[in-house]
């Protein structure tokens, strides 16, 4: 495979070399990320955690290549995601990537089914297969009768739960959680967690940013974020 | 442990575009380029080859006067001069019809042969051989 974007001496399924992102506002340099190294292993469940306005949310947009760092290099399995065309970035994010986000960005106008099913659209997967799919990732998460229901019509926690099967429904290697249970109450926000443990003791990497450090007691490790900085990796 | 780079291969590929995600619409539209190309030129390409191949041939069509079949010396006479590509006969071998290259020789040549021969032919008609074979077809569509 002879490609630029194709690093193939990694030891890691993502690697963080040197990465800083600035933001300029109006004439001040703003150092989201100031230097940061790490990596990721298959099958890891990784917490991000530090206040806000540490970079943490940054980090997680650069890692799910939604935000293109000012230096440094992001490996994902083997590849140099900012090297790549912005196409083959689409398409990392479609093969790779699920995102679980804070305000779980449901379409409220659609089905519970259809929210799952969108990331399906662009993979060119029949309908019949599509639907099978999106059926079989509700039943995990335990939502197999509230298919055709609409997002509002649904608890917190079975929206984050409609979120977390919409996220892992193309099965992508990496999922990654934005304060996944900063919207919901100590009791449901556990269900969720142990949800989430479940998934990663099937196979699944999680990487899961969060200022609550109840949540990080679910994780394998912590990535402390301070000041753009991470200290403890 | 090293990382399995062997692991998501599939998903690698298809970020790279080695493996491709069904047709693209340009290996689409190629295809059916190729197919109506390829269809044309089944029909064209027999037709145009035929046609250069016989353009140079003319066929002359005679009939003896006073014999009603042509001699079988004189048939290969014929056959042996410069530029007689073929000799047919028809009508109960009462005719010949005489293919030649016309950049070669022509009726003047074989006029005379056929005096040299003692022979009186008339030449009833000349036509371009690929026009004869035209309108043989055309007649045994007519008749059959």
């Amino acid at each position: 495979m002879h490609n630029s974007a194709v690093e193939p001496n990694v030891q890691h399924l993502i690697e963080v070399q040197g990465i800083g992102k600035d933001y300029q506002d109006g004439e001040t340099n703003v150092q989201a990320i100031r230097q940061m190294d790490l990596y990721i292993d298959d099958g890891e469940f990784v917490s991000i955690m530090g206040q806000s306005g540490s970079g943490k949310s940054t980090l997680l947009s650069v890692l799910g290549g939604l935000n293109h760092p000012t230096r440094g290099r992001i490996l994902l399995d083997s590849l140099d995601i900012y090297k790549l065309t912005s196409e083959q970035r689409a398409d990392l994010r479609s093969e790779y990537i699920g995102v679980i986000f804070q305000s779980f960005q449901l379409i409220p106008y659609l089905t519970v089914l259809e929210n799952v099913k969108l990331p399906l659209a662009i993979t060119g997967k029949k309908a019949k297969e599509q639907d099978k799919m999106a059926r079989d990732v509700l039943a995990r998460v335990g939502l197999t009768n509230k298919a055709e229901r609409l997002p509002d019509q649904l608890s917190g926690g079975e929206q984050e739960r409609v979120a977390i099967a919409r996220a892992i429904v193309n099965r992508p290697p990496i999922l990654l959680a934005d304060e996944p249970t900063g919207n919901l109450d100590s009791k449901t926000a556990d269900e969720i967690m142990k949800l989430l443990k479940e998934l990663n003791r099937e196979g699944q990497t999680i990487i899961m940013v969060t200022h609550n450090p109840e949540a990080c007691k679910h994780t394998s490790r912590t990535i402390h974020v301070k000041d753009g900085s991470c200290y403890a990796n | 442990m090293a990382y399995d780079l062997e692991k998501y291969k599939e998903k690698r590929e298809k970020v790279l575009g080695v493996k491709k995600r069904g047709i693209s619409f340009g290996t689409l539209a190629a295809m059916i380029s190729m197919v109506i190309i390829l269809g044309l030129g089944f029909v064209i390409v027999p037709k145009s080859i035929a046609y250069f191949n016989t353009r140079h041939l003319d066929d002359a069509i005679y009939k003896l006067q006073n014999t009603e079949v042509w001699p079988q010396e004189v048939i290969t006479g014929i056959e042996q001069l410069a530029g007689v590509k073929g000799i047919e006969t028809d009508t109960g071998s009462s005719r010949i019809v005489v293919t030649f290259d016309k950049s070669i020789t022509g009726t003047n040549e074989l006029n005379t042969f056929f005096k040299a021969n003692d022979l009186k032919a008339i030449l009833l008609n000349q036509v371009g051989h690929t026009q004869r074979l035209h309108t043989i077809k055309q007649e045994a569509k007519f008749e059959g």
